[in-house]
């Protein structure tokens, strides 16, 4: 194990247990390690975003432009791009309309640049979400309600699958046509829940609750399994390759807790 | 002129974008369209530029007045510094953000012991306000409480090995891991899926609002 390595498990004990340390109270130790993991995400989001997207979209493509129109290869054209790349001048030009926010007096270039990117977008969105969610789901919904020779409701003996955990069967099926249709009807408001319909949106509240319990679960197991990850990695780093760094830093943090606490105690009674 | 050309250029470009998944054969429409869909998320990149811009100048000058926090703000900037720094040579250095070795690329290892480790703490930190969150909320006052709770609770039991343990030994086999997959698989599906067709159905309404200019959130503020 190298001293940088050993540098790099503590900097993962302190931040770890900084975080943590909120769990006490608002207190310098984790306002500091917000803000160094607000400085570090928009750090790294900054180089993906021009690695992965600005470099290879927008500076390649102008830089291959700019060779070709000064006599430079023109294998550019053709091989790697469909259209020529000089269109994305076009999004430069759009992208300094975006950065003219800044700047009083010309910010409201900014919206041809918004309204660019919302008409995309809002289509981009609007056919691909119908596609992947309203007709999928309502397809995924049309399932068979009836046995019948050939559908998945009947064994391979001919025998009605009733019920199963996994795979289709006549109460699951049945389950899931009418909860989709409960759900729907319950958030329907264009008429009034009265008599049956009262009845389906009770249905699809009582299906709604067990969605929403199961999510919860499932976002708590989540969470411990992250808390849990944290907690092994404190584990890791509590031995002697790294000097027992989540003894000392944990041991320096409750220190200096407790020093607080008997300070504010003590300038209290003064 | 500064509200109309916003409003016909969201409705130009929407419309075709829409068209575009009606004659997607047309080669010069499906390029034309791919062209497009390329320049904005081109745009939506680029306005990195105005967020770290912003950053920037909220806390360059709470430093320079030393503000109160200052520090803290100091902090933020030299840790977005220092991973631009560490990113930008290793991408125009050794032509990669990526490495599995330690030690290998500063960008890569900051990432792996501050960024990583600080990030999944917060979403860790979040299990403690989950459970307190559920001591408080869950009351069994009628019937829809008393399923979200059990339905809460089935799942967690049934994922866990402990749920498995405790199902055997009280001599009920798997049934609780298979009443967790029931509950995942059947009454979960169908109330996900209603929320999702009716979230599909939302955004169909709005995109076809902001296309045809009936709603223009970017001309907030004119």
């Amino acid at each position: 194990m190298t001293l940088y390595e050993v540098f790099l498990g503590w900097m993962v004990v302190f931040f770890t247990l900084a975080i943590f340390s909120f769990l006490y109270k608002d207190n310098p130790i984790y306002k500091f390690a917000e803000h160094v993991y607000l400085g570090a995400a928009v750090g790294y989001g900054v180089v993906i975003v021009y690695a992965q997207v600005l470099e290879p979209d927008l500076v390649m493509p102008i830089v291959d432009f700019l060779r070709h129109l000064w006599g430079g290869p023109t294998a550019v054209y053709g091989e790697q791009y469909e259209v020529s790349p000089g269109w994305r001048l076009v999004a430069l030009a759009l992208s300094i309309m975006i950065w003219a926010r800044l700047t009083k007096r010309f910010n409201w270039w900014s919206r041809w640049a918004l309204a660019m990117i919302v008409g995309a977008y809002a289509a981009l969105r609007l056919v691909g979400d119908a596609q992947a969610y309203l007709v999928a789901k309502i397809n995924a919904t049309l399932l068979p309600l009836w046995p019948m020779p050939g559908n998945p409701l009947l064994d391979a003996d001919g025998g009605i699958r009733w019920v199963s955990v996994e795979g289709p069967s006549l109460l699951t099926n049945w389950l899931i046509v009418l909860g989709v249709a409960a759900v729907l009807i319950h958030f329907f408001f264009s008429v009034e829940h009265k008599g049956p319909m009262k009845g389906a949106s009770r249905f699809g509240i009582m299906i709604l609750m067990i969605t929403f319990g199961s999510s919860f679960g499932y976002t708590v197991l989540a969470r411990v399994s992250l808390l849990i990850g944290r907690v092994v990695d404190l584990q890791e780093r509590a031995t002697g390759d790294y000097f027992y760094a989540t003894y000392i830093i944990g041991a320096a943090m409750i220190t200096y807790f407790v020093g607080v606490k008997l300070y504010e105690r003590a300038a209290g009674k003064a | 002129m500064r509200k109309e050309i916003p409003i016909l250029i969201t409705l130009f470009i929407g419309v075709f974008m829409v068209l575009k998944f009606f004659f997607e054969p047309v080669d010069w429409v499906r390029i034309s369209a791919e062209e497009i869909a390329k320049i904005a998320q081109v745009v939506v990149a680029s306005s990195v530029v105005l967020g770290v811009a912003n950053i920037l100048r909220i806390n360059f000058r709470a430093i320079v007045q030393r503000r109160r926090d200052w520090g803290y703000k100091l902090a933020l900037l030299v840790t977005m510094f220092l991973l631009m720094g560490a990113g930008f040579w290793a991408h125009f250095y050794h032509h990669r953000v990526t490495s599995l070795v330690v030690g290998d690329l500063l960008f890569q290892d900051l990432y792996g012991n501050l960024l990583s480790p600080l990030q999944s703490t917060m979403f860790a930190l979040l299990a403690f306000f989950i459970a307190s969150a559920a001591f408080r909320a869950f009351r069994v006052r009628n019937l829809p409480a008393a399923l979200l709770m059990f339905a809460a609770i089935l799942i967690m039991l049934g994922r866990v090995p402990l749920g498995h343990w405790l199902s055997q030994a009280l001599g009920l086999g798997a049934l609780l891991p298979n009443v967790a997959d029931w509950l995942m698989g059947v009454p979960n599906t169908a109330g996900q899926r209603a929320i999702l067709i009716g979230v599909a159905l939302g955004i169909i309404a709005v995109g076809l609002r902001v296309i045809f200019g009936i709603e223009r959130p970017y001309l907030k503020g004119e």
